[in-house]
């Protein structure tokens, strides 16, 4: 990887990029409410379970598929697997988390003069404006797609530090023993057809449902 | 059938062989005549029937979908297509539990696909849960087509094996997809993989242990769906150890259903339906007979 991919890479996978992120929990605030992850074990089963068959069953791989029509330039694909990753949002606030935090990566790019590469349709999703920027800064797929997934984990990571409460060395941990993880589920993600690509998380689709009527929020999702 | 009620692979390990491989299909298209729905085109290929349409409350056509060898093994594919013309109103559902049985030696998939196309029309699709026997290798899918002002409620509901017989879903898998568009745009994408034994099937962020899953939809204009939302969710009180919970984005309502009842499931489904049913499309519940006998 040269340098500036991998600079590129980290300004985009970072933490204090400002879009919100951390505003948003994608039903783990609800699942730690409804008991469901409680302690640092039950974190990790719950953020192992999501990585393996919610990213790696969806989100990486339409990533990697809007990544490549990006680089490209082709509007027509780069158009359809949003629409497909918008209707495969499966509840309100999911769909939402989606929606807001790609327009505030829109204008911070927009900001930058980068995003000429493809055309982005008015509804452009978080995972859109990721693939587009990734390609726009000459970041390649495979590492674009890793720095999307461990976005994800330090985010979610940082809520459940909030949320249970769980301490940061305990978090950590997870984090670590995660990156082990994220290579096979990125080997799988590319292997998928088409027609495989889905997301099989229905605790979580519960979760963040019953999110939307709970009663103490202290997230978006 | 006798032979049927065990799990195939214990009794069939060798496999049906390909005589009893039974592609089947049925084409249905609904139309509005004199006043109401008439089953206008019937076309059917294998043992697939639909019974003489009932019209309980007038101008609705009530069809319920026949099965006669009363599950899927190794091989089978069913087809069913039902199409509803400007101004058709139209209910389908199933009079018995559909089985997808343990998988037998060729390994090949058993599935059942229902398309439904809908254009300014409203459909209702209804059907017994689907029990899916430990081994199976089952793809279950509906796809929805809207076009218009069409509307649409629907659900589907899974068993994961039969754990109160002691047979927990072990071994083989489900897929299950579910996919509604209107004027080609897509507004739900849903691919569920179920692997026996996955932590998907025991943990949290998955069914969490729990046997059925289901899922209902109802696609119509959001202000509609965003009213009857309100409904479904004062109405729905799961049991103790169940879950059900309601949303509503891009065009369709959706309610979720995770525990270990089947029964309750389509009672809750059933109450949902009575909440939405009048808001969108505009006639009170007529539950289908079969549903209480």
């Amino acid at each position: 990887m040269h340098d500036r991919q991998l600079l590129s890479l980290l300004y985009l996978a970072s933490p204090t990029l400002p879009i919100g992120a951390f505003a948003y929990s994608q039903g783990l605030a609800s699942a730690i409410e409804l008991g469901w992850v409680a302690d640092e074990a039950g974190l990790n089963r719950w953020m192992r379970g999501v990585l393996v068959h919610g990213l790696g069953g969806l989100d990486l791989p339409v990533l990697l598929r809007l990544h490549r029509a990006a680089e490209v330039g082709d509007d027509k694909n780069f158009a359809h697997w949003n629409d497909f990753l918008l209707a495969s949002r499966e509840t309100y606030e999911l769909l939402q988390e989606e929606l807001r935090l790609g327009e505030t990566l829109r204008r911070l790019m927009d900001g930058h003069g980068l995003l000429g590469g493809v055309e982005l349709p008015a509804d452009a999703g978080y995972t859109a404006l990721f693939a587009a920027s990734a390609a726009a800064l000459g970041v390649e797929a495979r590492p674009a797609a890793l720095g999307f997934a461990w976005t994800w984990a330090e985010n979610q990571a940082a809520a459940a530090c909030k949320a249970i409460p769980l301490g940061q060395t305990a978090a950590q941990r997870i984090l670590m023993g995660l990156t082990g993880d994220m290579e096979p589920v990125l080997d799988r993600a590319e292997s998928l057809d088409d027609h495989e690509i889905g997301a099989t998380a229905p605790g979580l689709v519960l979760a963040s449902s019953l999110h939307e009527t709970q009663y103490s929020r202290l997230f978006r999702s | 059938m006798t032979a049927l009620q065990e799990d195939s692979a214990d009794s069939a390990a060798g496999g049906y062989g390909p005589d009893r491989n039974w592609p089947a299909s049925l084409d249905l298209e609904f139309a509005p005549r004199n006043g109401r729905t008439v089953l206008a085109r019937m076309d059917f290929r294998g043992p697939l029937r639909v019974q003489r349409p009932f019209y309980p409350e007038g101008e609705t056509c009530h069809a319920y979908l026949l099965h006669p060898p009363g599950g899927l093994v190794s091989g089978d594919a069913l087809t069913i297509r039902a199409a509803a013309r400007p101004g058709a109103r139209a209910l389908l559902t199933t009079p018995s539990a559909g089985k997808a049985y343990g998988a037998d030696g060729s390994g090949a998939v058993q599935s059942q696909a229902v398309r439904i196309v809908a254009e300014d029309a409203a459909v209702e699709w209804t059907p017994m849960e689907t029990i899916v026997f430990d081994r199976a290798k089952a793809d279950l899918s509906v796809a929805v087509d809207l076009a218009g002002d069409a509307r649409c409620i629907g659900w589907e509901i899974l068993c994961l094996g039969r754990p109160a017989g002691g047979r927990p879903f072990e071994k083989g898998y489900v897929v299950q997809t579910l996919e509604i568009r209107r004027d080609q745009k897509p507004l739900l994408h849903e691919r569920q993989t179920f692997p026996g034994g996955a932590s998907v099937m025991t943990d949290n962020f998955g069914l969490a242990g729990a046997s059925v899953t289901g899922t209902l939809f109802a696609a119509g204009p959001d202000d509609v769906l965003q009213e009857a939302l309100a409904m479904v969710r004062k109405a729905l009180a799961p049991a103790p150890g169940a879950v059900c919970a309601s949303t509503h984005r891009r065009g369709v309502l959706l309610t979720r259903y995770r525990g270990n009842d089947a029964e309750e499931a389509r009672r809750l489904f059933a109450l949902a339906w009575a909440e939405i049913r009048p808001v969108l499309l505009g006639r009170k519940a007529c539950p289908p007979r079969i549903w209480t006998t």
